[in-house]
């Protein structure tokens, strides 16, 4: 023993030492439910006596410690499954944005219910074979025209369907640059808090867990990908391009493509060049605006052309009841604007190929056979089969899109849980501590109590022999 | 591994929200029949179940197409029919007007006048109609196809077109009989039978009977024909009926849920809700090391 103050000196440290291990016990019980919290823990050195203290008082033999203290609160972190987990995230995220967009189209279609496209087509095909089998039948007459709205109508509202989801993937690619903008700004924020913390040697573990959040979330976004330098700053690319670097930010910003006005891209402000990632939200809203929506938009269109151009055609080359010249059945150019000629009445419908003969239905039975005709995809295929590739691979698409969620989920969960496992909070383990630390605080206390007891003999017993 | 707190709470919501879905999707195939929704659910089957209703509508387009040629044909048949009658009943007059017995006055006077109610009815019979349309007139469905004018000679206002009706993919029926070549001989033969007995020109007789023989039997060939193609419309419709069972069986197996089936996967996949439920509240409710610690 060296000296009583020293002693109670080494008690105090302890009392101190132990008090500090029970706030980090307490910060991490309290985010024992937060997201992206890091438990930490202080870790606790042993003091070696001063040199000169230790030359002083050593009488006996060996280097007598000086006590403990808490020598850095200490951040647990895996920055391995950070980086993993980032790239499945921003792949994850894709799929399922293109699988919930996906899933809207099919539902607007319902291809499988009897309020489809396919089901309008084949009942207006019927409708032109019933009336040529009974052609001066006028309610067979009205039966045609009015199969024939309903057709033109599913081309509309379909076509109308895809271009509003067209609308929504702009605004929602503008959300998405809105918020790459405002997250890249707080990286960059908490890159100078960061610096500023490590230079007078301190963990900023909490500020580095509200940045691995943003990070996370901008991989999700557009597949960012970040590096940590050696001042513990991050830089933050998206494609290869700089987001953030240090406390600098390149901004994005959202313009009307030059080459279609109703489309949005998203530019650098730096160098006006496109972003466009293959991976994240942004990634998978692309896609499905740029990829998808055209695909079937152009397939509506390109049979509602086909089934204009061919009716049309025929129709005009027949004959009404009365002998007159029959004209166009359609008006309009594509899916969107298809529509029955507005004059067209049902004693308009020129279904006979002879001036004079009203129970000749040619042209009917000829427009029926246009069903079977194959005018599609360079004359290999007939409209009906047309459009059921058409739903079959978008049905196959929506399917990959689903299943690569599923399976990205599942690799992102487990990662997710290798991740908690090392940076998590463990309630038991906490307690566990608790109790470990307070038996230590105890002690030290104890010990304290010990010294006051001892001081108390010198200082107020001694040197009072003969006297009571 | 290090289990913490938030991963078990997690792992058990994420597998209560996988059991869920999963009975979810059973009651939904349960309750709408359908063992998917949406093409995506199952690509390949509803490209299958796409076209076997495409299949079903146009068959049912056929079978429309061909009853009603079936009807038509029938009112021809009918027709026709009655018209051989009367052809025979004039036949039959003729002969007992070529019999020695029979006197130039009954010739001239009952047996011509008999014979001119033969051709009225003829005359009403060839202009049938079915369902507003005179059915000999070939493509002219709204002019009467016969009469006859101020001289008593037979007109035909039809014309000699054929009407093709399709009645399966690639089955083309004609369904009408064209007056001018099938019925127009037969009148005017009697017709000519009929002025020979007001002549009571015998010799004339004989061979207006010759012509009258031949219409008739060139009527009879023409109803023989008309009756297959009838047949040929029937054999199709019923074929179509048969080939419409049969898709409609395969549409039930492409994407009918099995209720059996589904109902078992259901009592298993409850089950298996209950026991992560059951497993989880035990698991998230445990007590921690804090609530065994002394203080």
């Amino acid at each position: 023993m060296a000296s009583l103050s020293s002693g109670i000196n080494v008690a105090l440290r302890a009392v101190l030492s132990q008090t500090q291990v029970m706030e980090v016990i307490e910060h991490n019980v309290a985010n024992a439910n937060t997201e992206g919290y890091h438990k930490q823990s202080a870790v606790l050195r042993a003091v070696s006596m001063s040199p000169s203290t230790a030359t002083y008082y050593n009488y006996g033999s060996g280097q007598l410690g000086a006590g403990v203290t808490v020598s850095q609160v200490q951040r647990f972190t895996q920055s391995f499954y950070d980086t993993k987990y980032r790239s499945v995230a921003s792949e994850n995220s894709s799929w399922s944005y293109q699988s919930s967009e996906l899933t809207r189209i099919e539902a607007d279609f319902g291809d499988l219910s009897n309020t489809g496209l396919s089901t309008a087509l084949d009942e207006f095909w019927t409708s032109w074979q019933d009336l040529a089998a009974d052609p001066t039948n006028s309610s067979l007459r009205t039966m045609v025209l009015s199969d024939a709205s309903a057709l033109t109508n599913k081309f509309n509202s379909n076509s109308q369907s895809l271009v509003a989801l067209q609308q929504d993937q702009n605004t929602a690619l503008k959300d998405r640059a809105d918020e790459v903008n405002s997250l890249a700004k707080t990286v960059a924020d908490l890159n100078y808090q960061i610096t500023q913390a490590y230079s007078v040697n301190q963990q900023p573990n909490d500020l580095l867990d509200s940045r691995d959040l943003a990070l996370d979330r901008l991989a999700e976004l557009a597949g960012a990908v970040s590096t940590t330098q050696d001042n513990g700053q991050v830089i933050v690319t998206i494609n290869g391009h700089l987001l953030v670097s240090g406390q600098n930010t390149t901004e994005l910003s959202t313009q009307t493509d030059p080459n279609d006005a109703s489309i949005n891209q998203i530019v650098w402000s730096d160098n006006g060049d496109t972003l466009s990632p293959q991976t994240g939200e942004i990634g998978g809203i692309l896609k499905v605006r740029d990829e998808y929506i055209p695909g079937q938009l152009n397939a509506l269109n390109q049979m509602a052309a086909t089934l204009i151009d061919q009716v049309n055609t025929l129709h005009s080359s027949g004959y009404t009841q009365d002998g007159s010249d029959g004209g166009n059945f359609f008006s309009g150019t594509d899916a969107t604007n298809i529509s029955v000629l507005d004059t067209l009445t049902a004693k308009d419908l020129a279904i006979s190929s002879s001036k004079t003969e009203v129970g000749n239905s040619d042209i009917a039975a000829k427009i029926y056979n246009l069903r079977s005709q194959k005018l599609m995809n360079g004359n290999s295929q007939s409209i009906g089969d047309y459009y059921n590739d058409k739903v079959t691979n978008l049905a196959l698409i929506t399917e990959t899109a689903k299943t690569n969620k599923s399976q990205d989920s599942t690799v992102l969960d487990a990662l997710d849980e290798q991740r908690q496992s090392v940076t998590g909070v463990s309630l038991d383990e906490e307690a566990a501590n608790l109790t470990t630390t307070q038996k230590a605080y105890q002690a030290a206390a104890r010990l304290m109590n010990t010294y006051d007891e001892m001081l108390d003999i010198v200082i107020n017993q001694m040197g009072l022999v003969g006297r009571s | 591994m290090r289990i913490t707190n938030m991963m078990s709470a997690n792992n058990l919501v994420q597998h209560i929200q996988e059991n869920q879905e999963q009975v979810y999707k059973i009651q939904e195939q349960i309750a709408s029949e359908k063992s998917f929704e949406t093409p995506s659910e199952d690509p390949l089957n509803a490209s299958a179940s796409m076209k076997l209703k495409s299949a079903l509508l146009i068959s049912q387009g056929y079978q429309n197409t061909a009853s009603t040629v079936n009807e038509w044909m029938s009112a021809t048949d009918s027709s026709m029919d009655q018209l051989e009658t009367l052809a025979n009943n004039a036949i039959n007059l003729v002969l007992s007007g070529l019999d020695d017995g029979t006197s130039s006055t009954e010739r001239s006077t009952s047996m011509a006048t008999e014979l001119t109610e033969i051709i009225n009815q003829a005359i009403d019979l060839g202009n049938t109609k079915y369902k507003d349309s005179y059915i000999f007139s070939g493509t002219n469905l709204n002019d009467q196809p016969f009469a006859l004018d101020e001289n008593g000679a037979l007109t035909y206002n039809g014309n000699s077109s054929t009407m093709v009706r399709g009645v399966g993919q690639s089955s083309n029926v004609v369904m009408n009989v064209a007056g001018d070549s099938s019925i127009s001989p037969l009148i005017k033969a009697m017709i000519d039978a009929r002025d020979k007995l007001k002549l009571d020109d015998v010799d004339g007789l004989s061979v207006s009977l010759e012509t009258l023989q031949n219409a008739f039997t060139s009527l009879s060939n023409d109803r023989t024909a008309s009756g297959a193609r009838a047949r040929q419309v029937t054999n199709s419709i019923a074929a179509m009926k048969e080939t419409d069972t049969t898709l409609n069986s395969l549409l039930n197996s492409k994407e009918n849920t099995d209720l059996a089936d589904a109902a078992v996967v259901l009592k298993a996949k409850q089950t298996a809700l209950q026991s992560v439920l059951d497993v989880g509240s035990r698991a998230l409710s445990a007590l921690n090391l804090f609530d065994y610690l002394q203080q």
